[in-house]
């Protein structure tokens, strides 16, 4: 992970210490019948450039509402972002839609869990990626053919020039997640958001993808924000991992640190919870009771009722998050081994 | 063992059922629903006066339906009669309230017996696939009809009269109920839990009775409520056409009928009756469309 | 030795697909070609592929919800494809089915009590209504839900306990085999885990045989004590879990296990990338469905399908590799 860092420190000269994006304590609210229910509740975390950063989470924990609100994709009649997200320095949320659709596509771009909603399925594929490119760059239709080729190619899709003139239900899932990836590095964007991009797929499928989005990891330097539930796939390709619980950051390390010791006690029952092809056991180790709904807890620390070190003070007061030495966690348990 | 089986047990129960003491029902939940939508609530309020003024016809109405006064012909609507007469002095407030029944009821009939025999056909096309072909493609023939065309056609060969126009009209009716409860078994017969009670055991006949039946429900509803004005308005325009309701039965159709023949000099005697059709057919589609947002298990 | 449950001999299945300007019905989508495998009382049988592979038709041809086209299956030595409808509906009580989809298998009309006790009065155990619903009560417990579950409805409940609820259904019957098609796919991670855990109670409480199928290769190693895995609706290779993974045979095997990610970032494995897609099953390709992606590919592989081969006690690998007749290698 180091020599990664180094790598792109190397490539960008200028303003090393500048972080790609910046996001400073992001609420997101929904309206339910008449009250307001928090989806996201006080997140901040900083992306460097070149890093990728997995945000883990089950359904419900607020992962994929963080992601459409650094987009900007929260319709305005139905949820209220408060807080603020910079894109190197520039202020995203606020932005007027038509700026906003500058960035998006060209400085931020997203693959989605489920390519064939998220493709047009009336337009042909090479329509679809030119499209991108025509509306972000000024170049000639000639050129707009060979640089969406170019980048078919790039992304491992056989016979290139026929694909463009294919339909999306002519191609299978795996291939479908190739040309949406290509579509969202079209433009060669800083940032890539990958809202669970291999769930939907099979397991040999997924290594493609995964070995795909490796490569592409290394030869462009993108910033990568993954969003995922698979922890096996966080430990392929993340540098720095993000767990969210109920709306909230719970922990945060690099990956070598949260797997080999998890401070947070979700973090380490949803580790302990996973079988794992390496190792046997008889017995898996559950994290007992259910994902809470969204605005069932109000009060202390909305893990405490699953927590098998809950103690008087978590479900009085949430904890905030603690800095440890390697990596921060908000949990009662490790308030005294604050570092700083 | 025991005590791991204990243990699994509390997985599932600690942080258990969120508060809530009563179970919501599905109908509980639609009913809730319905009464946020204003368009159903005004819908079911003009049907609910017609529905009052038409059964309460005995009491409510101001004047007997055939009491005749040659000398109160044709007066124009006034404080006497709210509606104006007709050419024999008769009080078209009172022939409507009475007319209404009729309407009414032609339109109830035809909706049931379409309603009854379109469930049976769309269910059995639906869940025997062998049959479903010759059941549908009896059902294109009748489609391929415009509707009141074919209620013509119909009533061409039962001859003329009220209950042949009910007839008529219910024919032509169902195959659009057939269409419906066929596509809603076909996607039911694809649900893992039909697939369920399958494999439990259960008979064909009772998987029809207690599981599909009552997921037809809600769409046959929707459509019922549809039809329902549909059925009338071609009911009325049957009798309007000499073919339903005949002279003197005060159906509305046919009283719109007989006033198109004055309609210069009393025009009060058309357009009453006209505006009644109008008003009750747009209570059952304001009603309907606000059901089938209330029924539809999308927006849950 | 323990007696066999369940043999399953060269089951097949297929479906008619529709085609030609007269919509005759000549081709066949070859959903399960061929499946072969015997299942002793008290076993676990994993079933493991990817998408299109055919194991979940197995699963329900086996049941007879979907009609097999040829084979033999046989239950305690009864032969299940060619029984009447009665005797079907006999076999019901002793082979159940849990669903992949906790949302879509229950009745979303029907409350819970009702919905498990429709399995007991299908089958008329318990004398009435009351003794039922006792029963229904202990079910519930049994599979770690309230008794307040029973007047509830299926959407108030998460998924995980919803699936519970499914087992319950699966279980009221007092079955001896219980085919479970991917159920803990849709949940949550951390719910996954209680689910597995509840199957391996009630397996050793109530001496269950599961043929438990799953996509993910980590579930069904945790879980069974033999493993198939298919391939285009061949099984590829089948063996006793220890076997397979000491010896993981196949090379469409070897790829699968090679491609599940592991959660734990100092394991670097060397991985075996598959090229291509999953081939159409309604057009697999010829000889091996297998030989165009496979890296150990012969020329014989686009010609002939292989035999399976027993490797070992128990071990049955269906590739040429391991076919004395055209690999001498080995």
């Amino acid at each position: 992970m180091a020599s990664l860092q180094e790598k792109t420190i190397g490539k960008q000269d200028s303003d090393v210490s500048e972080n790609l994006l910046s996001v400073k304590g992001l609420n997101v609210k929904f309206k339910s019948d008449n009250t307001k229910v928090t989806a996201v509740n006080n997140v901040s975390f900083q992306l460097k450039e070149g890093e990728t950063v997995a945000l883990v989470g089950e359904s419900g924990s607020g992962k994929s509402v963080t992601s459409l609100s650094i987009m900007g994709l929260i319709p305005k009649h139905a949820g209220f972002v408060d807080g603020s997200i910079q894109l190197l320095g520039q202020q995203l949320n606020g932005l007027p839609a038509k700026q906003m659709r500058t960035i998006r596509g060209r400085e931020i771009s997203m693959i989605f869990q489920e390519p064939m909603t998220s493709l047009n399925p009336v337009h042909k594929i090479g329509d679809q990626i030119g499209k991108v490119i025509r509306l972000h760059e000024n170049i000639k239709k000639e050129e707009i053919t060979k640089r969406t080729i170019e980048m078919l190619v790039k992304v491992g899709i056989p016979r290139p020039d026929k694909i463009i003139k294919e339909y999306p239900h002519q191609l299978s899932g795996g291939m479908r997640q190739r040309v949406m990836i290509a579509m969202a590095m079209a433009c060669n964007p800083k940032l890539l958001i990958a809202d669970e991009p291999t769930t939907a797929l099979d397991v040999t499928i997924q290594a493609q993808i995964l070995d795909l989005m490796n490569d592409l990891k290394k030869q462009y330097s993108t910033t990568i924000l993954l969003i995922t539930h698979d922890l096996g796939v966080v430990a392929e390709i993340a540098d720095r991992v993000m767990v969210m619980y109920y709306g909230q950051i719970v922990e945060e390390a690099d990956v070598y640190t949260l797997f080999k010791s998890p401070k947070h006690p979700y973090t380490a029952g949803l580790i302990n919870s996973i079988p794992n092809l390496e190792e046997m056991k008889s017995r898996l180790d559950p994290i007992t009771g259910n994902v809470p709904n969204m605005g069932e807890i109000t009060v202390g620390c909305p893990f405490r009722t699953r927590c098998n070190h809950a103690k008087d003070i978590c479900s009085v007061k949430n904890p905030p998050l603690f800095k440890l030495e390697n990596q921060t966690v908000r949990c009662w348990l490790h308030e005294n081994k604050e570092v700083g | 063992m025991s005590q791991v089986v204990t243990e699994s047990k509390t997985e599932g129960l600690v942080g258990n059922m969120p508060e809530a003491a009563k179970p919501k029902s599905y109908w509980s939940l639609v009913w809730r629903r319905l009464k946020r939508n204003k368009g159903a609530i005004i819908g079911a309020a003009i049907l609910l006066f017609f529905i009052i003024a038409s059964v309460g016809a005995p009491i409510l109405s101001p004047y007997p339906m055939e009491e005749m006064k040659m000398e109160n012909r044709f007066i124009a609507p006034s404080a006497d009669h709210w509606l104006g007469t007709d050419e024999f002095g008769r009080d078209i407030l009172s022939r409507m309230m009475y007319g209404g029944r009729v309407s009414l009821m032609m339109g109830l009939v035809a909706v049931s017996i379409a309603g009854i025999v379109g469930v049976f056909l769309g269910v059995i096309s639906g869940y025997y696939r062998k049959l479903d072909i010759y059941i549908m493609q009896c059902m294109d023939i009748l489609l391929a009809f415009p509707s009141l065309l074919l209620a013509i056609a119909i009533i061409a060969v039962l001859g003329v009269g009220l209950t042949n126009a009910m007839i008529a009209v219910a024919i032509s009716v169902i195959p659009s109920y057939v269409r419906v409860v066929r596509g809603t078994v076909l996607s039911l017969r694809e649900k893992e839990y039909i697939e369920a009670v399958k494999a439990l055991g259960v008979s064909d006949f009772k998987i029809i009775l207690k599981h599909i039946l009552p997921n037809v429900l809600s769409p046959v509803i929707v459509l019922s409520t549809l039809q329902f004005g549909t059925s009338i308005l071609a009911a009325a325009s049957l009798s309007f056409l000499g073919l339903g309701a005949q002279p003197p039965a005060p159906e509305w159709g046919a009283m719109a009928y007989v006033g198109k023949s004055f309609l210069l000099n009393a025009w009060w005697m058309s357009l009453f009756p006209g505006l009644a059709i109008m008003l009750v057919v747009l209570g059952f589609n304001m009603l309907g469309d606000g059901l089938r947002d209330a029924l539809d298990p999308r927006l849950k | 030795m323990k007696n066999a449950l369940l043999e399953v001999a060269d089951l097949k299945t297929y479906f008619p697909v529709k085609g030609g300007l007269l919509k005759n019905t000549k081709e066949y989508l070859k959903a399960v070609d061929g499946i072969s495998f015997t299942l002793e009382e008290g076993d676990t049988l994993g079933l493991v592929g990817e998408s299109g592979c055919g194991k979940s038709t197995t699963g329900r041809s086996i049941l007879r919800l979907i009609e097999p086209t040829e084979g033999s299956v046989k239950y305690r030595g009864a032969e299940v494809t060619s029984m009447g409808k009665k005797e079907l509906r006999k076999l019901r009580k002793e082979m159940q089915i849990v669903f992949q989809d906790p949302y879509a298998s229950l009745n979303p009309r029907k409350q819970v009590g009702s919905i498990i006790e429709e399995a007991l009065s299908t089958h008329g155990i318990g004398r009435d209504s009351n003794e039922r619903k006792g029963m229904v009560l202990d079910l519930l417990e049994k599979v770690g839900l309230n008794a307040t579950a029973y007047e509830r409805y299926p959407h108030e409940f998460s998924g995980g306990q919803r699936q519970r609820i499914g087992i319950a259904r699966a279980i009221a019957v007092n079955p001896s085999l219980i085919i479970a098609d991917e159920p803990v796919s849709a949940l949550d991670v951390s719910i996954q885990a209680q689910i597995l855990n509840l199957f391996q109670d009630l397996q050793d409480s109530m001496g269950l045989t599961y043929i438990f199928i799953a996509h993910d290769l980590s579930v069904v190693k945790h879980i069974s004590d033999k493993i198939g895995v298919m391939y285009l609706g061949r099984m590829v290779e089948l063996a006793s879990k220890d076997d397979l993974f000491a010896r993981p045979s196949h090379p469409y095997t070897q790829a699968l296990m090679s491609a599940v990610p592991v959660p734990d970032p100092t394991i670097k494995k060397e991985r075996i990338i598959l090229t291509g897609d999953v081939p159409n099953p309604s057009n697999p390709p010829t000889g091996c469905t297998f030989h165009p992606r496979c890296r150990s590919c012969m020329e014989i592989c686009a010609e002939i399908a292989p035999k399976p081969v027993e490797i070992s006690p128990g071990h049955v690998v269906s590739c040429h590799l391991y076919d004395p007749e055209y690999n001498c290698a080995t």
